[in-house]
This record gives C-alpha cells, structure tokens and sequence, in this order.
C-alpha cells in the first residue's frame, strides 16, 4: 500500500520535473524568500525509525543574489520499527506473547540554514544547502505511558534545483542530509525493561524472536529527505 | 495570466503535498505486532528433581593404636610389683591366699603365638590360682595349683605343665601389637629353655593327692593331669613342691612371701627381672595324657596357656613390654594416653566400612579410594575390598540404585594413623600415584583432635588447600516453547562437582518408567550459574515424544542418564495436552 502512494509521488515529481520553464524570478541582495517543501524523509536503518513523511519551512534572507541564510524548521511524522523493539508479555504463568512494538513518532527539526544558489541568474537554478541546529522527537503518549521526547544535535547539508514560475514563485527539487547525534535508539523503545525482550543485563529471553541482520545502534544517524516545494518571494507579484 | 497561473499553482502544489499526505495516513498503520499469534510461547517451570547424589557412610571398627612409644620399657603400665597379685581368692575349696591367675587363660581364639595352641573355647572357672604351702597346709614347699578350667572336651584327660619359656621375637613384639590393637602378622614364639622336661615316674592325679617336685634342673614340669566332666569343665588341683635348690619360697608359717624375687614361683614381672632356672612363667594345659617316667609332653601344643610370668630372653632377662598375663584385648581405650608411652598415641580404625551409593556406573572409569593427610596434603591409594572381593585399587559400580560397599582394612597396605581423610575419586583408568582432580566424595575419619569420627559422606569437591565446597542441590529454572525450539533458563544453578557436568535429557515416564529418553546437550553454566539451553525440536524428533525435562549429574567424560536428577521440568505434554504436542502413540 505504501509503495503504491509513494509511486503516484514520484510520478507527480516526473510531471513537474518535465514542465517548461516560465518566467525567472530574479532575487536581490536584502530579499527574503519563503520556502514550503514536503516529502520522504528516509531514516538510517540502524535509527529504528521508518520511511516517515516530512513537511519543511525555509525563510532565508539573501546577503548576495547568490548566498542566503536564515532559519529553518521541519516537522516530520514516522513510526519507529518493532523489530527493534520486541517485547515479552506473559500470560499467566504458561503462555506468553511477543510482540514487535513500533509506535508512532513526531519529529520536530529547527535551526539556521545557508544557501547558495549556483545560477541566480538562470530559470533553472541548482543550489546548496547546509545547516545546523537540533532535532526532538515526539513519542507516542500512549506507547510510553507519559509524555516522552528525545533529542540532539542536527547537522544537514544537501541541495536542489529550484524553478522559477514567475517574479516571486518557483519551485524547487531538494535533497538533504539530515544528521542527527546524540542519538540513543533505545531512547525510542516504548517496552518495559521488564518486558524486553533483551534484558537490560544483554540476557535474550528468546533469541528466536529477534533479527539477527539488524544493524546494530549508532549514535550518530544520516537520514535523508526528498522534497518538492515552493518558493515564495514576499513583495513580488 | 493571473487566472492560469493560479490555477497552475494550486495544482503544482496538489502534486507536490500528494506524497506527503499519503505517508501521513502509511504512518498510521497498526505499529505493534503479534509474533506469536494464536500459537503463544508455552511455559513451564522447572525444580530439583529428586536426586539420587553419589553419598554413603563410613562405619570405624576394630579401633587401634597410632603412634604409641614402644620403647617405653613398661610402655603400657602392665609390669606389677611381686606380690601384686597375690591375694585372697575364693576357692571350691574355701578362701586361700595365693597368686591369681584366672585374668591369664588363654586358648587358640586369645593367644596367637606359637606353638599354636589347640582349637577350643577353654576359659577360666570361677577360680584359678597358686596358693601358698600355709594355706594349702600339705607341707613346707608344697604350693596348689588349684583352679577350675571350662569348655575343654567332655570327659577328656589333659596334663598340666609348668614351664619357664623364652620368647623369640619375630619382627615387633606381639604384646605391642595386641595392646595397640594392631594386626600380628608375624606370631612370636615361645620355646623351653634351661632344664630338662620331667614328667613324674607315676601317673599323677591333680586332685590334691600328690605332689611333684620342682626345682631349677627340670623344665618343663609335668604336675599331673585331671579329667573333665559331661560338661567339659575340668578342676586343677595340683602339688607342686619346691624341692632341692627350687627358689620358691616355701614356709608354711606364714601367709605372705617376703616378696624377694628370687624367692616367688613365676618370678617378678617387671622391667630388668631376670626369670631364673626354678621359676616358671607359663602354665601349660595339654589335652591327654603323659606317659609317667618318659619325660616327654602329650603333645607339642597346649590347649591352654596361661602366661603367669613374664617373657624373658634366652639368657632369662624380662623382655620389656612382656609382661603377664599376655593381653587378650587392646589396652584400655578411654585411658591410652596417659599410659607412659601413650603420650602422643590416638586411637585409629582398624576396619573402615564404607557404603556408598549413588555412584553411577562408569564403565570405561574407575572409582578409587583414597586417604588424605591433612597436614602434608599428601594422598595414598587404598587397596579395598569391594562387595566382599580381593583388594583391589579401583573397582566400577553396578548402578547408581544400588550400594557398594567398601572396605579399607590392613590389606590396604595403608597405616590409617597417618591420614585423616577418606576420598573417592574417579578415574580415567588405573589410579596413578596421585588422585586425579575429581575427588568428589569425602569423609574424615581422624578429625584435628585426633578423635575418630564416622558417618556420612560429603558429596562435592574435595580440596582442602582451598577448601572443600559440599555439593548442594540449588537454583531454578523455566522452559518456553517458542517456534520450533524450546528455550531452558537455569538460574543460579550450584555448579558441578570435580568430576561431573550437567546434561539435559528429555525423557517420557510413565509410572516409574522412563519409556523414552534423549540426551540433548551438555550444559555449561556461567560464573554465576546460569544457563540457557536452547533445543530445536529438529534435534529430539518431536517434543511431543517426551514430557520432561531433566538436568541431571554426568561423569565427565560420559553420557549417561544418571538418577542425579538436579533439575525437572513440569510435565509439558500433560500441561498443555495433545493439541500442542500431538502423540503418535
């Protein structure tokens, strides 16, 4: 089911990908442009965190036509993998359940990004990017029995080609690397200690119930974001 | 155109949020996972089973002497002042005055040394002595031999003899090895010496009718002889008379003998006595009849003999620690060592009796006993008795269900004073000089205090430089069936003796009987005594042919189910039934 949504997505960005340009949007030294682009965010296998879907704002003030900064913010939603996180329940004392228990996560991304644009001048513009700021993640309440976040540093760098529509909008194909530390892959496993599966003292209650190729923890992640958006120049018609 | 491109831009951005809004409604799928469905992980418990643990008990017998200083002159405290026992007896006859001699008879069963006496069960009557001439008031230097002799042959005739005997020592002296309860492997023997045998030139009744004549020429002396009535039971009642150059004391004016020792009959029984010609130290009592005037013994053994002075070399002088009578039992128990050479004796088995049970049968092993010295931490090999066979240095066992008994005894070739300890070990073979490290059944038998202890053996590992660690049934555990495993968790399970391992089984009873058994795996513990044993049913067949599970005691080496069963799961086909673990049978 999930990779027919995401084949219809990729046929939308073929669709734009293949539309003419139409009108440059030349932007000037002390403009600022609005950026709102969306998209797969790809996590790091070793993160425990599946393909979630990421929604991201860029305000950037241009120092040159060529180099901006500004702050940036995303909001990606995802669910972490159960097979990371296998948990035993008994049942009285003759049966037992096990479970891989995933749940559902909000991932908040702030921080100051700069930008420079390759081909200002061009209809067609390629651009970099890179940033740093922090990143928190939401747990699900009714997974953890609390409210629970956990958080980090957060490194991106990455580009895209941007289109220009007219004066003041373009639209742009972007790709990013989103680097997260600090990170702690236990921090989003919702089992009990005394319900895990791998007991805190690395005891496997049942060692069939794991996955052996899964890669093992890191604390520093690269997680990779895809996204279309669109360009908005304020003061521009 | 505005309008166009408005409308262009909505679409564009249609498109580009359409991946965005399908992954949100992807994420909110069901994020938790039921692995194991309608077929849940099945668990049972484990607990110690009822184990049958190698053990036994030791049993001491036939206590002894260790370390007793023989080279005490009067070691034993046996030598007694002239007239010591020279006192007031009751008699058939009335109550006279005289040597008494009834604690010194002897027959075959009491005194081993040679000549060899008779087979009987001659004992001493209710009296027996040598009176002197006031009270048997027959004349100057006529003494009376009278006493009463039991369990001789019915209506037999037996002659009466009185002799001055040296003893050839051969290897230690026997008395040591009687009073310190040790084995004589090498009897001494007694021969006559100075003298001439002299039997009287008529037949002589000893019913206090005639006497006969002693003095420093004739040995041995014949006095006479007497008949035993239906009962066996006969009475001595003999005249020997001191006549010619005799020693003995001879007044019948007194009751009392000045003591002097060269004046009494059987000499003076202590340390630097000389025995000389005339004086006697042993009563002779032969079965039969002399020959009067032929000088010659009925026979070259006695039935009975009664030593009533003390051994003494060829020259006559008192051997040390021979002193009459000649002991029939060890010295006192209860007071050895404040005996003058018992200072640093202690007492020590003669016998040491072991049951042991448990013990599986080995095989290609050998079991062997061993004893320990504390103190050097040295170990001896035991030759043993097994079931009542020769000794040997190491035997096997018929089951771990049935008992063996052991027995260490002088054919060990060990000195039990010199160890503390009884240990069994296995072995891979023929045992070497030295046990090997599986020395996993212990028993201490001559504790620190040098007193003997016995009872039950400790099951575990012998090792007194750091020390023992009895072996004790302990932990838990539980069992999951899950897939197509199952999954053992032994919790702080008590590690294996030296000698031993765990193993799993899993085994199907029926009643008492074991109808299927599988050994699965050897089960290592970790430091703290966990485990885990993980069994995929492709390695039994099918879980559902057995039931159980035991963690039992295995000798290294072996793969045998023996009864010591530390561990024993619930019966999994009874507690979760036929439908998960279908029976073909």
């Amino acid at each position: 089911m999930r990779m027919r949504n995401w084949l219809v997505g990729l046929a939308t960005l073929a669709l734009v990908a293949g539309t003419p340009a139409l009108v440059q949007g030349q932007v000037e030294r002390g403009d600022w442009t609005l950026a709102l682009q969306g998209g797969p965010v790809l996590y790091a296998e070793a993160s425990a965190i599946e393909r979630g879907t990421g929604v991201a704002v860029e305000a950037m003030y241009h120092i040159t036509p060529r180099f901006a900064i500004g702050p940036i913010a995303d909001f990606i939603h995802s669910k972490t993998d159960g097979r990371y996180f296998i948990g035993v329940l008994n049942f009285g004392p003759d049966s037992t359940h096990i479970y891989e228990v995933g749940q559902t996560i909000n991932v908040l991304q702030y921080g100051a990004a700069a930008m420079l644009d390759l081909m200002p001048e061009s209809n067609i513009s390629p651009y970099l990017a890179a940033g740093a700021g922090g990143y928190t993640i939401y747990l699900q309440p009714t997974s953890n029995d609390m409210a629970k976040r956990t958080h980090g540093m957060m490194f991106q760098a990455g580009g895209g080609v941007r289109f220009g529509l007219s004066d003041a909008t373009a639209i742009q194909l972007d790709v990013r690397d989103l680097i997260y530390t600090d990170f702690d892959r236990e921090e989003l496993n919702p089992v009990r200690p005394a319900h895990r599966n791998r007991q805190p003292d690395g005891t496997i209650r049942f060692p069939g119930a794991e996955y052996p190729d899964l890669p093992e923890a890191t604390s520093t992640v690269h997680n990779f974001r895809v996204s279309i958006g669109f360009r908005y120049i304020p003061g521009r018609n | 155109m505005p309008f166009q491109r408005h409308h262009g831009l909505r679409a564009l951005l249609a498109a580009a949020f359409a991946p965005v809004a399908l992954g949100l409604a992807a994420c909110e799928q069901d994020a938790v996972t039921d692995v194991t469905g309608e077929k849940p992980v099945l668990n049972i418990l484990l607990a110690p089973g009822a184990a049958v643990l190698p053990g036994g008990t030791s049993a001491l017998s036939g206590t002894r002497i260790s370390n007793f200083d023989t080279s005490v002159p009067d070691a034993f405290a046996r030598a007694t002042d002239p007239l010591e026992t020279y006192v007031s007896q009751t008699t058939g006859a009335g109550t006279g005055t005289g040597f008494d001699l009834r604690t010194g008879v002897r027959n075959s069963s009491q005194d081993p040394r040679l000549p060899a006496l008779v087979e009987s069960e001659a004992v001493v009557g209710d009296w027996f002595g040598l009176f002197n001439p006031a009270w048997a008031g027959a004349g100057v230097g006529l003494w009376d031999l009278f006493g009463e002799i039991r369990g001789l042959k019915p209506e037999a005739v037996y002659t009466v003899v009185l002799a001055r005997m040296a003893l050839d020592v051969r290897g230690d002296l026997d008395q040591h090895a009687r009073l310190t309860g040790s084995p004589i492997e090498q009897p001494d023997s007694l021969y006559f010496v100075g003298g001439e045998p002299y039997t009287p030139g008529s037949a002589v009744t000893c019913n206090f009718s005639a006497a006969v004549g002693v003095n420093t020429s004739r040995n041995p002396v014949v006095l006479g002889v007497f008949e035993t009535n239906a009962a066996g039971t006969g009475i001595v009642d003999c005249v020997p008379g001191a006549t010619g150059d005799s020693p003995w004391w001879r007044s019948t004016a007194s009751q009392t003998p000045p003591g002097a020792a060269d004046s009494l009959p059987f000499g003076v029984n202590q340390p630097g006595a000389t025995l000389r010609p005339g004086q006697y130290n042993y009563v002779l009592i032969y079965e039969g009849a002399y020959v009067p005037g032929s000088n010659q013994l009925p026979s070259q053994n006695p039935v009975v003999r009664i030593q009533v002075g003390p051994d003494i070399d060829a020259n006559g002088n008192v051997i040390n620690n021979g002193f009459a009578p000649w002991p029939a039992t060890i010295t006192d128990l209860s007071n050895f060592r404040n005996l003058p050479g018992g200072a640093n004796a202690f007492a020590v088995p003669g016998t040491i009796t072991l049951n042991l049970t448990g013990l599986p049968t080995l095989g290609s092993k050998q079991y062997a006993v061993w004893l320990h010295n504390r103190q050097s931490n040295a170990y001896a090999l035991a030759r043993v008795k097994v079931d009542g066979g020769a000794p040997v240095t190491s035997f096997d066992s018929p089951g771990d269900d049935a008992t063996v008994q052991v027995v260490i005894d002088d054919e060990s070739g060990l000195d039990f004073g010199q160890y503390n300890d009884i240990v069994v070990t296995l072995e891979n073979g023929a045992p070497g000089s030295a046990p090997s490290d599986a020395r996993f059944l212990y028993r201490e038998y001559l504790a620190a205090n040098q007193s003997l202890t016995q009872g039950a053996f400790t099951f575990g590992r012998f090792d007194p430089a750091n020390g023992n660690r009895p072996y004790v049934i302990g932990g838990s555990g539980n069992a999951s069936f899950f897939r197509d495993s199952m999954l053992v968790n032994l919790q702080r399970i008590t590690p294996p003796p030296p000698g031993f391992h765990y193993a799993s089984y899993l085994v199907r009873r029926v009643g008492d009987n074991v109808t299927a058994s599988q050994r699965v795996h050897a089960v290592t513990l970790d430091e703290i005594g966990n485990a885990t044993d993980r069994i995929a049913e492709s390695e039994v067949g099918s879980f559902a042919n057995y039931g159980l599970y035991l963690l039992v005691l295995e000798p290294d080496g072996l793969t045998i189910r023996t009864n010591a069963i530390v561990q024993e799961s619930e019966n999994y086909v009874d507690k979760f039934g036929e439908n998960f673990f279908p029976r073909s049978n």
